[in-house]
């Protein structure tokens, strides 16, 4: 069903309420350029996108907060060397730089970081001390 | 898991069990997800701060001791980056696009099909290969067209190769395009799963090869006789006498090739190439060898890893016995099995396998090329222990689990 006819299935009251539920979450309503077109449903446009969400989005912000995470507790330069020690596999590019040299992630580096980064991090985080349990 | 390039209920209710690990431990990080204006709010807070307790500390009277002030001080940077601390921990929150966008995987995926289907990833590549590569083969005048019939001629053939080679796939009946004859041809051999390849220069007695590989010659010898008294007593079988044996002709190979099935795939396979230089030099760089997959034992062993264990591939070659009528050829591969700590299982806490290097009992047999089954990574943690990345493929991901 489009967009446009999906929505004109609401009571008016109950668009209002939904109004208000999105006021108050802090989200604007509006038309984009593709409302009121025939035949495009603007709610379906939205596909879930690898590259941009998990690679370059989630992906990265995740590696932000583990660092950040070893650097508190000193195991940051054990995560850099066992990644630059990652053996080669189909699929898998063994690193050239050091974690620090790269300076622009790409889709390509974040996935071969995502496939590694689990054991990875398991060994940079290997016999914690008395202040780190 | 959003890497399947077919969804089924069951991974998805695997994905959505994962995604409540990561909702319910993610808390961890909280403390390290701190935006711009969140830090700049606390730093502002900080710097207010500081200046009224100067304010306080100008205003009192000074006939405290030294170490009386310098515990004030102490107490005041305390009390700074207490207040810091705690500015950033209520400040600090996971609600963001993308962290919402995780919820809607699932039901994206039951209404639109696998999500790398439709990843920009895709798309970014099209405009290299159909967009960037045409312009550059064009004569640059008019190039919209010629860049339109590039990809077209370029697909067509690529379409047209697919159609060969799934045509020769039907074991001996090739199906012409412009009849319904059907075509007998001769029975193709079907592909061996595992090859050797890249055979190396002066490797061909037991000795170069010894020389080649920096291996003690009686200790290949014994591997080899081990390797003997466990295959069966045919007219195929290696002869057991150290003289016989070292006058076979031998060849030596840097290379082992293993056709290992794609996953969620039957036909498709994916080419391990798991190399094995010894010391010499691979590609102007260090030598390698690789670390790699020997099945050894049945399902019900070794835990987890069911029968497999992590062996680092020491060297490869192939020896004929002349001796016998039958001249059979032996593919063997020399390798160093690890040992599995826990029994093959998964450590509970982090989730990861961990093998060592073998302390008690022989740890370089000589196995068929045919027990190793594909590459391993082994990521090294410590003095002489490796932590198996069973996540670096979703193949891997569903053998050990």
């Amino acid at each position: 069903m489009l967009y446009r006819e999906n929505a004109l299935r609401h009571e008016p009251a109950e668009a209002a309420g939904i109004a208000e539920n999105f006021q108050r979450l802090g989200v604007k309503i509006g038309n984009n350029l593709f409302t009121g077109h025939d035949r495009v449903s603007p709610a379906d446009l939205h596909k879930a996108d690898l590259l941009h969400n998990i690679y370059l989005g989630l992906f990265k912000h995740i590696m932000e907060w583990v660092e950040g995470f070893l650097k508190k507790h000193k195991r940051q330069q054990a995560l850099y060397n066992a990644w630059k020690e990652s053996p080669p596999y189909p699929g898998f590019s063994v690193p050239k730089k050091t974690y620090r040299e790269i300076t622009q992630w790409q889709g390509k580096e974040m996935r071969n970081l995502g496939h590694c980064i689990s054991a990875v991090l398991a060994s940079a985080l290997r016999i914690p001390d008395s202040s780190q349990y | 898991m959003a890497q399947y390039g077919g969804q089924t209920a069951g991974t998805l209710s695997y994905r959505e069990s994962y995604l409540q690990t990561f909702h319910g431990t993610k808390v961890i990080f909280l403390e390290f997800r701190t935006m711009k204006a969140t830090r700049a709010q606390a730093n502002r807070q900080d710097r207010e701060l500081r200046e009224l307790m100067v304010d306080q500390r100008a205003k009192e009277v000074r006939h405290g001791t030294v170490a009386n002030r310098r515990r004030l001080a102490d107490q005041e940077r305390v009390e700074r980056s207490d207040r810091w601390a705690d500015l950033i921990r209520r400040e600090n929150h996971f609600n963001f696009i993308k962290m919402h966008c995780l919820t809607h995987f699932a039901s994206h995926v039951r209404r639109f099909g696998s999500i790398s289907m439709y990843s920009a990833e895709i798309g970014e590549l099209a405009h290299k290969d159909q967009i960037k590569e045409g312009y550059r083969r064009s004569k640059k005048n008019e190039a919209a067209r010629q860049i339109l019939s590039h990809y077209g001629r370029q697909h067509a053939l690529g379409i047209r190769l697919q159609t060969i080679e799934a045509l020769s796939k039907v074991e001996g009946v090739i199906v012409g395009e412009d009849s319904d004859m059907e075509m007998p041809t001769v029975p193709s051999r079907s592909t061996p799963r595992v090859v050797l390849k890249g055979r190396m220069k002066n490797t061909r007695t037991l000795t170069e090869i010894c020389t080649a590989l920096d291996i003690h010659y009686s200790n290949l010898m014994e591997e080899i006789l081990r390797f003997i008294r466990q295959t069966a007593a045919d007219e195929r079988r290696l002869p057991a006498d150290r003289a016989e044996l070292g006058l076979l002709p031998v060849e030596g190979f840097a290379q082992l090739e293993i056709r290992v099935p794609e996953v969620q795939e039957t036909d498709r396979f994916q080419i391990h190439r798991a190399r094995c230089t010894g010391t010499r030099a691979f590609r102007n760089g260090g030598s390698r060898n690789d670390w790699v997959w020997v099945q050894t034992g049945g399902e019900a062993n070794y835990g987890d890893l069911r029968g497999r264990v992590v062996a680092r591939l020491l060297g490869l070659f192939k020896i004929r016995n002349i001796l016998s009528e039958a001249a059979a050829v032996h593919r063997l591969a020399l390798v160093r099995i690890l040992d599995l700590i826990n029994g093959g299982r998964f450590h509970i806490p982090s989730g990861q396998l961990r093998v060592s290097n073998r302390i008690n009992g022989r740890d370089m047999p000589i196995v068929s090329i045919g027990a190793v089954i594909g590459q391993a990574q082994v990521i090294p943690s410590g003095e002489k222990q490796w932590i198996v990345n069973h996540r670096i493929d979703l193949r891997t991901f569903n053998e050990i689990y």
